[in-house]
């Protein structure tokens, strides 16, 4: 990632990781108030963060970009393997929301398959076909844009017409709508944990909230709140970086 | 002033009309399923599966209009309350939009239901509360989009007061964006009170609901119960959306097939959580 990207991410950290420390002081206080270890519950808080950003990140980064461009290649001409299994994501996209696939994971974990895999392909799959419903329309419109054609005229190759204009056109929109595929994947991410009982921040709030709790949900929320701005800062990076790579604009 | 003539409108609209049909097929369904099963009144009937699942979609369905409704009303109400105050304030309470939109709103609702307790109104409240922001915002786009037309423009010069203003020029051509910024809230709903529900904190057991029996199908490991449910959920979702879809759609052709508000349509916001 170059040095812009990684800079613009450390400029957006202060502000993303201030709530999760809030949280975690939040814990410490909440349970020192109450006679137990303050820094045990600190760092809980900050474990189940962890846990919750490794299980939420890779899946929608991966998600995301496979998503991208199989929408990207369902929007080129003629119709190809590629183009097909974007237009399947499109359309299965609402069929499929995280929370669902989550219980289809948790069906098939108790079944005696593995938790991992399954709970990450349950938050990759929204996220790809949430990228793949936003890259599709915006690499159709940049195949008839103006600039396209200009770069025909002026003698361009496909290839780099291609992956200099219209690739980034398309990947443009998705990567300005990583914060809603975050938001989604973070609810599923809460569903996966709270159905196979695993130790992140969805299930620490769930719990919490099933007794009643509002010293045991808050910090949990300040943290998903963090996380969440975390994972807005990371797709903004990522869209800063993409457009470096494939050279847009230039 | 005259109206600009027609054009010719070359949109088909399959999806919207798919997706309506899906959700007037299931509603119908899920109406008499009840009757089906014995004839008795609301059963929590054990026995066949999709039945079970159809009887728990008359509290899907029915919650997922009823808080989709209120939300889309919060929504489009604050939208015209921000333009109506005045500059400042609207940027305020748009900026608190935006804000909210970019935070996890979908989690506060099994936050809110267990913290409080729970209950129908306090469940409604919040599914609803987490749906106007986004609805907010459309709307305001969209009536912001509308208060630039050249027509009101000419409108205001040609010395029409601020009434004639308002009935005549800006409420009719304001239904139809609004209405489609509102159906947002739908497919939104929906999702929302499912994820609750299969977190255990969503409508009450006594009701029925997709995501409920989801829920408690995957903890137990019943596939039978679970595969039902879930796919009719699914179905919903699709049609509330591919109705959601088609309305923004037509929204963004205007009344005469061409684009009404400069801005390009076709697409809904993701309103899953």
């Amino acid at each position: 990632m170059p040095r812009t990207a990684v800079r613009r991410l450390i400029d957006t950290l202060p502000a993303t990781l201030l709530p999760i420390a809030a949280g975690a002081a939040l814990a410490w206080a909440v349970a020192w108030a109450v006679g137990l270890s303050g820094l045990d519950a600190a760092r809980g808080l900050l474990a189940a963060t962890a846990f919750t950003l490794l299980l939420v990140a890779p899946a929608l980064l991966l998600g995301a970009g496979l998503g991208a461009l199989a929408g990207a290649w369902a929007g080129l001409p003629p119709h190809s393997g590629g183009g097909w299994t974007g237009r399947a994501l499109i359309a299965a996209g609402p069929l499929l929301p995280g929370f669902l696939l989550a219980a289809l994971a948790a069906l098939a974990v108790r079944s005696g398959a593995a938790a991992a895999p399954l709970a990450w392909a349950a938050l990759a799959l929204p996220a790809a076909c949430h990228a793949a419903r936003l890259a599709r329309p915006a690499m159709s419109a940049a195949l008839t844009s103006d600039a396209l054609r200009m770069a025909e005229g002026l003698g361009l190759d496909d290839r780099t017409v291609l992956r200099h204009l219209a690739l980034p056109a398309a990947l443009a929109p998705v990567t300005g709508g990583f914060a809603n595929a975050a938001l989604s994947a973070l609810a599923g991410a809460t569903a996966v944990e709270s159905l196979l009982d695993l130790p992140g921040l969805g299930a620490l709030l769930i719990d919490a909230a099933r007794v009643g709790s509002l010293s045991g949900s808050l910090p949990a929320l300040m943290a998903l709140c963090g996380l969440a701005g975390l994972l807005r800062a990371l797709g903004s990076a990522l869209g800063g970086w993409l457009q470096r790579v494939t050279g847009a604009g230039r | 002033m005259s109206a600009p003539p027609p054009l010719p409108t070359t949109t088909h609209h399959g999806k919207g009309a798919a997706g309506l049909a899906l959700l007037v097929a299931l509603a119908l369904a899920c109406t008499v399923a009840p009757l089906l099963n014995d004839g008795a009144g609301p059963l929590r009937a054990d026995r066949d599966p999709v039945l079970t699942a159809l009887t728990d979609g008359r509290g899907s369905l029915s919650f997922a209009l009823l808080s989709g409704l209120l939300g889309a009303g919060l929504g489009v109400a604050w939208s015209g309350l921000a333009i109506a105050l005045g500059d400042r304030a609207e940027r305020r309470l748009m900026g608190a939009a935006a804000r909210l939109v970019a935070l996890p709103l979908a989690l506060l609702v099994p936050l809110g239901v267990g913290l409080t307790g729970g209950g129908l109104p306090v469940l409604t409240a919040l599914v609803a509360l987490s749906a106007a922001p986004l609805v907010a915002g459309l709307a305001h786009q969209d009536l912001r989009a509308l208060l630039r037309r050249d027509f009101l423009t000419a409108a205001r010069a040609a010395g029409r007061s601020k009434g004639a203003l308002l009935l005549h020029h800006l409420l009719p051509n304001a239904v139809r964006p609004l209405l489609a910024a509102g159906a947002i809230a739908l497919p939104r709903a929906l999702a929302v009170e499912s994820l609750a529900s299969l977190l255990g904190l969503g409508l009450p057991s006594s009701v029925g609901s997709w995501g409920g029996a989801v829920g408690v199908a995957a903890r137990l490991g019943d596939g039978l119960a679970l595969v039902p449910a879930a796919l009719l959920l699914a179905l919903s979702l699709w049609a509330f959306h591919a109705v959601a879809d088609e309305a923004l759609r037509l929204a963004a052709e205007g009344p005469h097939g061409g684009p009404s508000n400069g801005l390009p349509g076709g697409s809904a916001p993701d309103a899953r959580p």
